[in-house]
């Protein structure tokens, strides 16, 4: 057993990001262990997505670190265990939905073997098979927010980080999603979602609360508290 | 999800890079209409040609006296090494700001968040990159060389252009590597200023002692082949080679949160140009830099007071809250402005336009204020006030700018003058006469780029070769406006060849570009007016047409 089995699934220390003289995450002191099933929530503008696309690596902390399984945030095995699903989606215009889905599990090493039965299996889960050789620029907000989850979930992760991935999902989507989520946590993924949906509560395990860029609350999910969180 | 595991041992990512690359362009090629595409090129090629056969019939003036040859000769490596330090000047601070590759946002997200080697999966954007930058260097240099072959002689065109397509590769790729050597070990913006600030100043000191110690003057040697070979000038090859290779090798380690906000900004520029938008590219051009008002103005103004002046005082406000870089940036074009004017005052015709699109985009940033009310358009209309009065209320204070713009330029050229360049008095008198005209049509030809609707879509039955025409149309309109503002230089210029006295010919020639400017200004104060008032006969006209 090596240092990364034991690490944190994501810890951030001191974990700081401002933009020009506006600070969007104080320093922030945080571990999620591994196989954790976590609500991040929050106001607008308290830090959920900053945090999150640093830890994705998409966002250079102004201070601190954040790491992944132990491994610097961004570095190659690091982004070998995360998989990142944001709140906007952003796919390829020349690229079908199934080309997406091989492509993209290909890049982060999925069997060639498996790739056809995963990625039917999620398409066929979020109602998408009939568009599977369709343009994603042809697509609604909802339908792109699915192929992205699709996208995000073909991949092999320890790690998944979901940035508000209701918004635009109709009934049958989100209750997939749900479903898909705690399946991941169920095969022993960390599995951290940033969500105003009050529903969430009833299956997430812990419930991490920011406001105005620094931690308010660490602990238990419920409704009413997440509520309270979000107001 | 998690129980699939992850296939280390699967094909290298090289490969399956190629495959996703292949599989976009094979269904981006599905969605091209092949002719069109040809239709295209044709069009393309043809304005190429037509713009080159002006150009060389513009710049037939006379050749060079075997005294200026002499100073061409000893200074010209200098002011060569000079515009080239300005290209550097330029990669060194994209570079600095995550430039220059212009990623796919999908890129970002998937390829470069992917377990895939991140200098493997940019190495062909990167070389692609280099070889544009190297093309377009090839195509600029060609060009100007073609042009300098006219006054420099030294063997003409087939001698001039060899040397002119190379060197101006090189500039090109040498410049697309030090913006990726930036980007990829992250240099921080205000380290890149002042390495671009030490590059400028290295080359001005070159200018300045009438020598050459620096890679670019060894560059400006190199172009100035034709006229003197120096061996020695050969060496600065291996450094471009060297920017080139080291900048693609490393670009592995660029910064990601600069990649995604270069993709997103770079393909709103890109739809901004499809619509001609000017005034959205220099805005969106703006957030690429990062450039941003002050949060503190330079100077602290009272209170807003009723009435029109209301308008002027929110614009003045605007102005207190320039950064540093805009400030810098509108000196810089008003130098620009003032040196390619005397340039083609003295002799070079085509630097007129040079000096236009300096005046134009200077024009683009002091409207400012006009611009986002046409940005904005709810918020001027919920206001009490005839739309173009509030328009006309935005007019002085960037007039105030441009003036100011103006006379920089005319401080430039009598600079040149006391160097000795050509007459102080010419300086003094004609810079005078240019200096409202300029400064108004400079104003009046961003006017019209901001005030002008987007391209009608669909239709417009034009036969292609007509709806071409008003594309290109569309496109220089408002900067050959401002060459309106110019026309007492040229009249000014040909008074001294006839040796009739410049200044005063000059000042007679600024009455039509007056006029004009004066007319743009109105345009904006009674355009609704104008608009209905040919409605109104249109329709007039219909109904008497009709049969009773």
């Amino acid at each position: 057993m090596t240092d990364h089995d034991l690490a944190p699934a994501l810890e951030a220390t001191g974990l700081t990001k401002s933009y020009g003289i506006h600070p969007a995450l104080e320093p922030l002191d945080l571990a999620v262990a591994a196989g954790e099933l976590v609500m991040l929530v929050g106001p607008n503008g308290s830090g959920k997505t900053t945090m999150l696309r640093m830890a994705a690596g998409l966002l250079e902390p102004t201070d601190g670190t954040v790491a992944i399984d132990g491994f610097p945030a961004g570095s190659l095995d690091a982004r070998a265990a995360l998989s990142y699903l944001p709140d906007n989606p952003v796919l390829y215009d020349d690229l079908s939905l199934v080309e997406h889905l091989h492509f993209i599990g290909r890049l982060h090493g999925v069997p060639a073997d498996e790739l056809d039965e995963r990625g039917a299996a999620l398409m066929d889960r979020f109602g998408l098979t009939h568009r599977a050789d369709d343009l994603p620029v042809t697509f609604s907000r909802g339908l792109r927010q699915k192929t992205s989850i699709a996208i995000g979930l073909i991949r092999p992760f320890s790690v998944l980080l979901v940035d508000e991935p209701f918004v635009g999902l109709d009934q049958p989507g989100k209750r997939a999603l749900t479903e898909l989520l705690v399946d991941a946590y169920d095969q022993g993924a960390t599995v951290i979602v940033a969500t105003h949906a009050l529903e969430f509560a009833e299956v997430a395990k812990r419930c991490i609360g920011l406001r105005d860029g620094e931690l308010a609350y660490d602990g238990e999910a419920s409704a009413a508290q997440v509520e309270r969180l979000v107001s | 999800m998690a129980a699939v595991a992850h296939d280390p041992g699967a094909d290298a990512p090289g490969v399956e890079l190629r495959l996703l690359a292949r599989a976009r362009r094979r269904n981006r090629a599905a969605g091209v209409d092949v002719f069109e595409g040809f239709y295209q090129a044709y069009l393309t090629a043809f304005g190429c040609g037509v713009a080159v056969l002006l150009a060389s019939d513009a710049v037939g003036d006379r050749k060079l006296t075997p005294h200026q040859m002499a100073t061409v000769v000893a200074h010209g490596p200098g002011v060569i090494g000079l515009g080239v330090a300005a290209v550097w000047a330029v990669a060194i601070r994209s570079g600095s700001r995550g430039g220059p590759l212009v990623l796919p946002a999908a890129d970002v997200r998937h390829v470069l968040l992917a377990p895939v080697p991140r200098d493997r999966a940019l190495r062909s954007p990167a070389v692609r990159q280099v070889r544009f930058a190297a093309f377009v260097g090839l195509i600029i240099g060609a060009g100007l060389s073609v042009l300098a072959s006219h006054r420099l002689g030294g063997g003409g065109v087939p001698t001039w252009a060899p040397v002119g397509a190379a060197v101006g590769a090189g500039v090109g790729a040498s410049a697309a590597g030090l913006g990726l050597v930036c980007s990829g070990r992250r240099v921080r913006p205000w380290i890149g200023l002042l390495l671009a600030l030490a590059v400028l100043g290295w080359s001005g000191l070159d200018v300045g002692l009438g020598r050459v110690t620096s890679p670019m003057g060894l560059v400006g040697q190199l172009a100035l082949a034709p006229m003197r070979f120096r061996p020695g000038s050969l060496g600065v090859a291996a450094l471009v080679v060297a920017v080139a290779v080291f900048g693609v090798l490393g670009v592995g380690g660029i910064s990601l949160e600069q990649a995604e906000r270069r993709a997103t900004l770079a393909s709103q520029i890109r739809f901004a140009l499809t619509l001609q938008d000017l005034r959205t590219v220099v805005l969106l051009r703006r957030q690429l830099t990062q450039e941003q008002s002050r949060p503190r103005p330079w100077i602290r103004l009272g209170p807003l007071s009723a009435g029109r002046r209301v308008v002027w005082r929110r614009d003045l406000r605007g102005l207190t809250r320039w950064p540093p870089v805009r400030i810098g940036r509108l000196v810089l074009l008003g130098v620009v402005a003032g040196a390619a004017l005397a340039g083609a005052f003295a002799g070079t015709t085509p630097l007129i336009v040079v000096g236009a699109l300096a005046l134009f985009l200077a024009g683009l940033e002091a409207l400012e204020p006009l611009a986002q009310d046409i940005d904005h358009p709810d918020l001027p209309a919920s206001t009490p006030t005839v739309p173009g009065e509030l328009r006309l209320a935005h007019a002085p204070v960037p007039f105030a700018v441009m003036v100011v713009v103006a006379l920089i330029g005319w401080a430039t050229v009598v600079v040149m003058a006391a160097a000795g360049v050509f007459s102080l008095h010419l300086a003094v008198t004609v810079g005078a006469a240019l200096l409202l005209p300029s400064a108004l049509l400079g104003l009046v030809g961003a006017i019209a780029s901001v005030v002008m609707e987007p391209p009608a879509s669909g239709g417009d039955f034009l036969p292609a070769e007509i709806a071409g025409v008003k594309v290109v149309l569309r496109a220089i309109w408002s900067p050959a406006l401002v060459l309106v503002g110019l026309i007492p230089l040229l009249v000014a210029r040909s008074a001294l060849h006839r040796h009739v006295a410049p200044g005063p010919a000059a000042v007679s020639a600024s009455i039509l570009p007056l006029m004009v400017g004066i007319l743009g200004v109105a345009w904006l104060r009674f355009r609704e007016d104008v608009h209905e008032y040919f409605s109104m006969t249109a329709a007039t006209a219909q109904k008497q047409d009709r049969p009773a």
